[in-house]
């Protein structure tokens, strides 16, 4: 399992002033990391203001990092949701694009944002009291 | 939900009520962007009033609060209703914001649901015909109005609709103790509506009334056996 020991730094995500995302001042910061002994790099937390960047902002920077970062250290990645089926598919997705382990935050307030169209996955309540 | 969902359910809403008495819908998210295009769209719609909550989560600072908040009400010429529910939002509406953010021409008033008296009493002192304030505690429409609340954003209403219109007129026309006597009288079933995270306990309630309004999505999940047994027993108790 995943057991890195040492400091993990919640990244900042840095962005140019039109708010885009600044993916070469992105690159400048894991260089930095990894030449001041960081032990794993974190992206798309809370400190990456992930609640105020898209979907596709986040999978570029999480592409980005990988690449760039490229098994020197663990990368570990933010793909929590206060929505269980969104927070699967960003798992999943990380995952497969190669995230070293994922932060999931527990479900915070109500999801009013969703770009990604949920699987239907309702309980019956008839149903669960009866597998209860 | 997804936006698309959204939008057809404030549609489907607006269409079906048809302008009999206002529509008020959530357009708040804790992305300052994204709220003000679903304030415009809903606004565009036909709503008479947006409801918009406070940066959840990744919260800000009181001027970071101010400028969400008048990014939005700039945005759209329909009423804005501020909401503020720290217990879910992880940060409050700071009394520094509400000075500001009361005189705004589309801020119309706040929900507030802090279940923190000093807080109420704090913002009372900003209210006006131009900013009013709703209670969105059910257990404590009583001490809110007290402070100048007009009504309440209410969970209860949707099992006991008259009643929770008749306390609040009853408050209002001059018969305080008689809206007291109700919001006692109905504590138990108030506390059991939120034993659990709220819709939880609400839609298992109308469930249990025969509405069928279906189950949850996740992750939202039915009742703890316990819990739906003194939501039962509440419900018997008013005679629900």
């Amino acid at each position: 399992m995943f057991n890195v020991k040492g400091s993990i730094v919640a990244l900042i995500t840095p962005f140019h002033s039109d708010g885009s995302v600044n993916f070469e001042k992105l690159g400048e910061l894991l260089e930095f990391h990894v030449s001041n002994q960081t032990d794993a790099i974190l992206v798309l937390g809370t400190t990456g203001e992930s609640s105020t960047m898209t979907h596709e902002e986040d999978d570029s920077v999480v592409e980005y990092t990988l690449k760039k970062i490229n098994g020197r250290i663990p990368v570990i990645v933010g793909s929590g949701s206060n929505c269980t089926e969104t927070a699967v598919q960003k798992s999943i997705k990380y995952s497969e694009m190669g995230a070293d382990a994922l932060l999931v935050i527990s479900p915070y307030y109500k999801n009013f944002t969703f770009p990604i169209r949920p699987t239907p996955f309702s309980f019956s309540v008839q149903q669960e009291n009866q597998v209860q | 939900m997804t936006h698309e969902e959204d939008d057809s359910v404030v549609e489907y809403t607006l269409k079906k009520i048809a302008g009999r008495i206002p529509v008020i819908v959530g357009s708040g998210s804790n992305c300052t962007e994204t709220a003000v295009q679903k304030s415009i769209k809903y606004s565009e719609m036909g709503a008479d009033a947006l409801l918009v909550i406070s940066p959840y989560y990744n919260k800000t600072n009181t001027q970071g609060m101010i400028h969400h908040f008048t990014a939005i009400a700039d945005a759209v010429s329909v009423p804005v209703i501020l909401y503020n529910v720290p217990g879910r939002t992880g940060c409050s509406i700071s009394e520094d914001a509400i000075r500001t953010l009361c005189k705004h021409p589309n801020i119309c008033g706040i929900k507030e649901a802090s279940g923190n008296i000093g807080y109420a009493t704090a913002i009372a002192r900003y209210l006006s015909d131009d900013f009013v304030m709703y209670s969105g505690n059910d257990d404590m429409i009583i001490p809110l109005m007290s402070l100048g609340a007009i009504g309440v954003i209410s969970v209860w209403a949707n099992i006991m609709p008259r009643e929770v219109h008749q306390l609040v007129m009853d408050y209002l026309n001059g018969s305080p103790q008689k809206a007291l006597e109700a919001q006692l009288r109905y504590l138990n079933l108030i506390h059991a509506l939120f034993i659990e995270v709220n819709p939880i306990p609400v839609k298992e309630a109308l469930n249990l009334m025969g509405m069928n309004v279906g189950g949850y999505r996740a992750p939202l999940f039915p009742m703890d056996a316990h819990n739906h047994q003194t939501l039962a027993d509440a419900m018997k108790e008013v005679g629900l």
